[in-house]
């Protein structure tokens, strides 16, 4: 049974090779967020499947993956025919393969999307105005997979999204928020949220990195840089100007919450 | 010379003109290097203090909140020598002795602020959780090895005036108000003032502290109930009082009154050691007894826990010009001029509805939290000398102190404890001195944003 990686064997190659050696049989690939599967007679795509996608556009959304396991099953017989054994169908796999290339989106489809505040004028099309909206905590599989557009389409734009800073791929963390108390802290400092070493420790184990905190008060969000401190535990310190910025005053009670950057 | 005539010798010394320059001439060279904190960060202190009593119980992961150890300091500061020694105070310097107590605790304030500033920054923590701090703790690792002699000194101080100031004195003023005003026997008075003080101790500092946020509002309630009455009956008589804090500050002359029924006067001389000696020696400042409260404290910068000092000084500021100003405006001081302290306090709550009644409830409990926290203080002392065995042995003999207090005599040892309680300032305004420079930059730090960093630890 052939099996392996796609981030050690592409799929474009599986498919050429598939196609080459005339092969039937079920090609499945195992991603974290979805079940794919292509479906081959004759060493022809004959069926693909990609989450609740079918067809060609399940097909165009499995061309964009870089990494996930797969295995090729020969003896699964095809459920149903969604795609045309045609040379048109070939060139267009093709396409979209090219198309996939130039898209720039993170490898892991996991991390999930959040709209950013951005400084200075931003122009996006209502288009790509859409694409936030709908895009806006979900994961990028699950963005690619649920929206009015093609995946690949969708991709395309997620692609300039990011770019452009305006929406931001993070490690999607079920950290439940920890209650603290507002402190101040004196001096020029900003963007700074001081937080009790031992947390800040344990924190960073969760995300397994660099990160970033979320502090939630009854009618805002804000994100800081954390900052561990000695003997800070039941406390966030925030500099004066921030507070002011945020409206806040010391023993404000406020959640905070780490975000993978 | 016998060993009690040495003792009179040395008590004259401490509590003296020169010691008290000693005391002002520290605040004020405190004052220099923290930038007058009394007066350009009082607002901040305030905020800081006052401003957040509604996290007064939250912790910062300690064994004691911020708030808590600031109770034990005010719960030891905060006693009889407000009521009685501030009468006494103006019996001796005249009404003006209050403006130069005004001074003494204004200089007094940098005093404190830096102690407990240095008893957060040098105290050490145990893997339990526990701390030991004080002037002891600072002396020792804030000036090196080499001064060990000197902290082991402070805490051989503290552990012996604690059964003096902290102790016989302040039972024998629960028994004596207890037994003039409500007719208990000092026996009785003694066995319920050991019980207590016993059982509180017994439960360390978690429970002392508990007691003292409870005891401090509670002495605040009552001082009061007992002064706003009396304020009240003599508000027509304040602004003149104040006129004369102020006219009578250089020299005051009486033609004929006084407790000895002559012409009075005095020099400017009297009047500074009577206002200067209540500023310093009511409030502690200096001494070094409230920082080993402070250090308790888990607070995430030294200077916030410094703030509570500030602040410790202006409410017992506020509690001794009310009284001072009360009895000045009652007009009794002329009648008392030189005489007893005690029978000039007894005449101006006479004048209270609940008559002299009141004085002896307040005084019964101010001296009673007065003795809890000066037992935890000896007993911080003693197990900085003797290490962690010495606590029980320690808290037994203070509960048996505290019920031969109510009973009388042992007026020799409470004489000898009176002049180590105050020797116990030589050692830490020598401290003071040599650390004042990093109380100035702990200051700067703090008010930059730059987080704490605790002095690295050494055996």
């Amino acid at each position: 049974m052939l099996s392996g990686n796609l981030a050690e064997f592409p799929l474009l190659r599986l498919l050429e090779t598939l196609m080459g050696a005339a092969r039937g049989g079920a090609l499945l690939i195992e991603h974290p967020s979805f079940a794919g599967s292509i479906y081959f007679e004759g060493g022809h795509p004959v069926h693909a499947e990609a989450g609740p996608l079918r067809g060609l556009k399940a097909l165009e959304l499995l061309a964009g993956l870089k990494s996930a396991p797969f295995r090729f099953d020969a003896e699964q017989a095809t459920p149903e025919r969604s795609i045309e054994r045609s040379l048109e169908t070939h060139q267009l796999i093709l396409h979209q393969f090219e198309a996939w290339s130039e898209v720039h989106l993170p490898h892991n489809w996991e991390l999930t999307l959040h709209g950013c505040l951005i400084q200075g004028p931003t122009q996006l099309s209502p288009l790509e105005a859409d694409v936030l909206a709908q895009a806006q905590g979900k994961s990028l599989a699950q963005a690619l997979m649920s929206g009015r557009l093609s995946p690949l389409e969708t991709a395309q734009v997620l692609s300039k999204l990011l770019r452009l800073g305006v929406l931001e791929a993070r490690i999607h963390l079920t950290v439940e928020p920890e209650p603290l108390v507002v402190l101040t802290l004196y001096g020029g400092g900003q963007g700074v949220a001081a937080i009790d070493e031992g947390l800040f420790t344990h924190w960073q184990g969760l995300v397994g990195g660099a990160f970033m905190v979320r502090l939630r008060t009854k009618t805002l969000e804000a994100t800081l840089r954390p900052e561990p401190r000695l003997n800070m535990q039941g406390r966030v310190g925030l500099f004066e100007r921030d507070m002011r910025q945020l409206r806040l005053s010391r023993g404000v009670p406020v959640e905070v919450w780490p975000e993978a950057r | 010379m016998d060993i009690l005539t040495l003792n009179d010798y040395v008590n004259r010394a401490v509590y003296g003109e020169w010691m008290m320059l000693v005391f002002i001439l520290v605040g004020l060279y405190l004052s220099l290097r923290a930038g007058f904190p009394q007066f350009s960060r009082l607002g901040v202190a305030l905020r800081e203090t006052l401003g957040a009593i509604r996290e007064r119980f939250l912790s910062f992961g300690g064994q004691i909140t911020p708030f808590q150890a600031a109770m034990v300091a005010m719960s030891a500061t905060i006693g009889t020598g407000h009521i009685i020694g501030m009468v006494g105070a103006v019996l001796l310097g005249g009404p003006g002795a209050v403006l130069w107590m005004w001074v003494a605790y204004l200089v007094g304030m940098a005093t404190k602020f830096s102690e407990a500033v240095l008893a957060v920054h040098f105290r050490r923590q145990y893997t339990d959780g526990s701390v030991l701090g004080g002037p002891m703790v600072y002396i020792r690792y804030g000036l090196g090895r080499r001064m060990a002699w000197l902290a082991a000194l402070f805490a051989l101080f503290t552990a012996i005036a604690a059964f003096g100031i902290g102790n016989l004195s302040q039972a024998g003023a629960v028994g004596a108000a207890l037994a003039q005003e409500f007719n208990v026997p000092p026996a009785i008075t003694g066995l319920l003032v050991a019980l207590l003080v016993g059982i509180l101790l017994a439960g360390g500092i978690r429970s002392v502290a508990r007691f003292a946020q409870v005891v401090v509002p509670l002495k605040l309630v009552l001082f009061f109930l007992a002064i706003l009455p009396l304020i009240f009956i003599h508000l027509e008589n304040l602004p003149a009082a104040f006129v004369l804090v102020v006219s009578s500050a250089f020299s005051f002359q009486a033609a004929a009154g006084g407790a000895a029924g002559a012409a009075v006067s005095l020099g400017l001389a009297e009047i500074l050691k009577a206002g200067v000696g209540r500023g310093i020696f009511a409030n502690e400042a200096g001494l070094g007894s409230a920082a080993i409260a402070h250090a308790q404290a888990q607070v995430d910068h030294p200077v916030r826990q410094g703030f509570w000092g500030l602040t410790e000084m202006l409410l017992s500021l506020t509690v001794t010009t009310l009284m001072a100003l009360t009895f000045i405006a009652s007009g009794l001081w002329q009648r008392f001029l030189g005489g007893d302290r005690v029978e000039a306090a007894r005449a101006l709550f006479a004048e209270h509805p609940l008559g002299v009644a009141a004085l002896g409830l307040m005084l019964a409990v101010f001296a009673l939290g007065t003795m809890v926290s000066w037992g935890f203080y000896g007993e911080e002392g003693a197990a900085y000398l003797f290490g962690e065995g010495i606590r029980w042995p320690y808290r037994l003999t203070f509960a048996t102190f505290a019920f031969v207090g109510p009973l009388g005599g042992l007026a020799a040892l409470t004489s000898v404890a009176d002049t180590l309680n105050g020797l116990m300032a030589i050692p830490n305004l020598i401290a003071l001195l040599a650390l004042g420079g990093l109380v100035g930059q702990l200051l700067r730090e703090f008010f930059s944003g730059l987080p704490w960093q605790p002095p690295e630890e050494e055996d």
